[in-house]
């Protein structure tokens, strides 16, 4: 079993959002993570988002370093902000492994609250990414991101787990700029950010 | 076989096209205007002709403000998806799809009809898939030289693999072969000449006005080719008109032509009217000239002195300085070495039988190699040749059997504008075997570097049209007269090198297609050539001239 990285906070059946077991750590933007979603159910999702607030939202952090004392020491003075603060981050659930089968399709109910979520390791990694249908139902969700820097961050971040697969790459590129054709600038935007050449 | 793929059907129409969405990674660059593809629909298999290539991109703004500063890969990822290439092809043929599988059948029949093929009559869905054709497709379409009178013509422009062409269909209907300067206008021919010589698919009449066809002559390569007489030897017999020609060594001649003032008729002089510098008003001279002197009317003017033609004009009512304009002018005839005041036809019948018995005819001009000598002479011996061949198909009519059937006869013109102008088509003997003589087995081939100064309706009636590179869009219109797809055609004759390409379109193929015509050297005279036996030429030759004609 890979590493629990959070729990669930939000859910709903297009978006997740869960707290991170480490302040400001959340998992990397585009990672592939998968959530408990029932026995033997789980449901994959790409990270959208990470942020790191106060807990109540009434009363939003300040600044605490003092000349001589920041970064790490203003951790290291003041305990309290482990309670204080939160670090969240926002997943889109792109497709589903029941009774051993991966699908790319979401799932018939969203996770439930207060379940984990969990890493994916370089092989599972492999296995979701060898087919691509996801990658047209994440350049489609609809949340508050840009999604052109997920999808961006999810092709360099699979490519290396991928351990640096250009074929990969090339293809999955090729499928994004067929779904962005549109819209030139924002594909151009991906094209540039994953571009192993550059 | 397995077919590369180039991308699948998107769009199209049945009168314009199939517009084909190419794959990423298939480049504009890899395609070629007029190259020869296959899309593969679901009951049927279609042959096409790439017509158009179009680039497309999906954002205006990819226009508008073309992206710097490409790495390879995105460059590569950008052409596949947003920048793309679109390619439109034209169905020329189809064929059920079951029939494309099965190799036998596929190849078994010796036409296109009998292989499965047929002539377009829908399109594919989309998303049909456009494949390079493979050797089979060519196979299937083109036929293969084992095949019945299929002789090699040259090869598809982007491979290695024999194109055919039909010799017995290219006969059945007049042909031509254009192109500019240097494109291999008459190396085409030869190579066509020699395929029906070897094939023996019928009789060759041919005028060689610039002299290549019967010794050869240097190619652009500075080389001296074989030419048919030596190739064929006493197959190909050789008429000259300059004795002089006829001594010199390795170039033997079966016979000297002379021509008889009794023979020129007012036709063959009006048709020179430009040539010899006749007034408007000859033709009716000439009229008042035969009414008087019948068919001796040329040698009874020429001889006649200045009484004698002031008396001819009383009588005839003619305007005495006219007739004397026109003697000045006729006299330019009557001064050549070949033609004599009076000649019988047994030499013009010794041509038309050696014809009628399977030979070939070669008219070798010699020095005698100007316009005038060209025209006159072709054209007195064609019409002799064209008399006896509706005579022997009447006769066949009559009878009905099969021995009896005209032997094929393909006539070849240089220069052909100089019959087959606008002005002059319709009556000269040229034009008349262009409109109309297929059906008493008598044909064309006319070779021409401007065929836009040919009559419209004389290249509507061409049958096979064989084209090099031409420059002039009046000459392209002009080759493609008559031909359906023009627009699809026009890009692939366009698109022509100068040089060794050649676009083939009509009725000896079954579709259009551009070919680089093979070479016409060593290994094509070792092809083709005939075993000499054990006589040594000259001897065997003379045996068969005795053999045909008695004496």
């Amino acid at each position: 079993m890979t590493e629990r990285i959070g729990e669930i906070i939000e859910t709903d059946s297009f978006t997740f959002v869960a707290e991170s077991f480490v302040l400001n750590r959340p998992p990397a933007l585009g990672s592939l993570v998968k959530a408990q979603a029932g026995r033997d159910m789980w449901v994959y999702g790409v990270v959208a988002f990470g942020e790191t607030v106060s807990v109540d939202p009434a009363r939003g952090a300040m600044r605490r370093s003092r000349p001589g004392a920041y970064d790490d020491a203003v951790y290291a003075s003041h305990p309290e902000l482990e309670h204080l603060l939160h670090t969240k981050f926002t997943v889109i659930p792109v497709g589903s492994l029941a009774g051993g089968r991966i699908s790319q399709r979401l799932p018939a109910q969203p996770p439930p609250m207060h379940y984990s979520v969990y890493a994916c390791d370089a092989d599972e990694v492999g296995r979701f990414s060898e087919r691509r249908l996801y990658l047209r139902t994440l350049a489609t969700a609809q949340v508050q991101v840009p999604l052109e820097h997920v999808l961006a961050a999810h092709l360099v971040w699979t490519y290396e787990q991928r351990g640096r697969d250009e074929a990969w790459l090339e293809q999955a590129a090729l499928e994004v700029a067929g779904l962005l054709q549109q819209d030139v600038e924002r594909l151009l935007a991906v094209l540039y950010a994953v571009d192993p050449e550059a | 076989m397995e077919r590369k793929r180039l991308g699948v059907v998107v769009d199209g129409s049945f009168t314009a096209g199939l517009t084909v969405r190419l794959d990423p990674g298939c480049s504009t660059e890899d395609l070629q205007i007029g190259s020869f593809m296959v899309v593969q629909g679901r009951e049927y298999t279609y042959f096409c002709m790439l017509a158009d290539l179009q680039l497309r991109t999906s954002d205006a703004r990819l226009i508008a403000k073309p992206p710097q500063g490409f790495t390879p890969f995105v460059s590569r990822v950008l052409s596949g998806s947003a920048t793309y290439a679109m390619a439109v092809v034209k169905p020329m043929l189809m064929m059920p799809t079951v029939d494309v599988a099965d190799p036998a059948r596929q190849l078994a029949g010796n036409t296109p009809e009998e292989r499965g093929v047929m002539s377009v009559r829908t399109i594919p869905m989309h998303y049909a898939e456009l494949v390079e054709a493979n050797e089979m497709d060519f196979a299937t379409v083109f036929g293969s030289a084992d095949k019945a009178n299929h002789f090699v013509i040259g090869q598809p422009l982007t491979m290695d693999l024999p194109i055919c062409l039909d010799l017995a269909r290219f006969m059945e209907r007049s042909s031509g072969v254009f192109g500019q300067t240097g494109t291999g206008k008459s190396f085409t021919a030869l190579l066509i000449l020699a395929g029906i010589i070897q094939h023996d698919v019928g009789s060759t009449l041919i005028f060689d006005v610039h002299g290549e066809y019967a010794y050869g002559k240097e190619s652009e390569a500075k080389v001296r080719v074989k030419g048919l007489k030596h190739l064929f030897g006493s197959k190909v017999l050789v008429y000259t008109l300059d004795p002089s020609d006829a001594n010199k060594p390795g170039r033997p001649a079966d016979g000297v032509l002379q021509i008889g003032m009794n023979q020129i008729e007012p036709e063959d002089v009006i048709l020179m009217s430009q040539e010899l510098g006749l007034t408007a008003k000859a033709g009716t001279m000439i009229g008042l000239l035969v009414d008087q002197y019948g068919e001796k009317w040329l040698s009874r003017l020429i001889e006649m002195g200045a009484d004698e033609l002031s008396e001819f004009c009383e009588q005839s009512g003619a305007h005495e300085g006219s007739v004397q304009a026109l003697q000045r002018d006729l006299k330019k005839l009557a001064r050549k070495r070949y033609v004599r005041t009076e000649m019988d036809s047994n030499l013009l019948d010794q041509i038309t039988l050696a014809l009628e018995k399977g030979k070939h005819i070669i008219l070798h001009f010699g020095e005698y190699n100007s316009m005038m000598d060209y025209m006159l002479v072709s054209n007195l011996v064609t019409r002799r040749v064209r008399q006896r061949w509706v005579e022997q198909t009447e006769k066949w009519d009559v009878s009905q059997k099969d021995a009896d059937r005209p032997r094929p006869l393909m006539i070849t013109v240089e220069e052909a504008h100089k019959f087959l102008n606008p002005e002059i088509a319709s009556q000269t003997i040229f034009g008349t075997i262009a409109r109309e003589m297929r059906k008493f087995h008598v044909t064309l081939m006319v070779i021409d570097q401007r065929p836009s100064g040919i009559d419209s309706e004389v290249l509507s009636q061409l049958g096979t049209r064989i084209s090099g590179k031409l420059a002039d869009e009046r000459d392209i219109e002009a080759v493609l007269t008559g031909v359906s797809d023009r627009s699809a055609l026009r890009n692939a004759l366009a698109s022509l090198k100068l040089r060794q390409e050649m676009l083939i379109v009509g009725h000896a193929v079954p579709m259009p297609i551009q070919v680089r015509p093979r070479n016409y050297d060593e290994a094509f005279w070792k092809e083709v050539s005939v075993p000499t036996g054990s006589l040594p030429v000259d001897e065997k030759l003379e045996q068969e001239k005795r053999d045909l004609f008695g004496v």
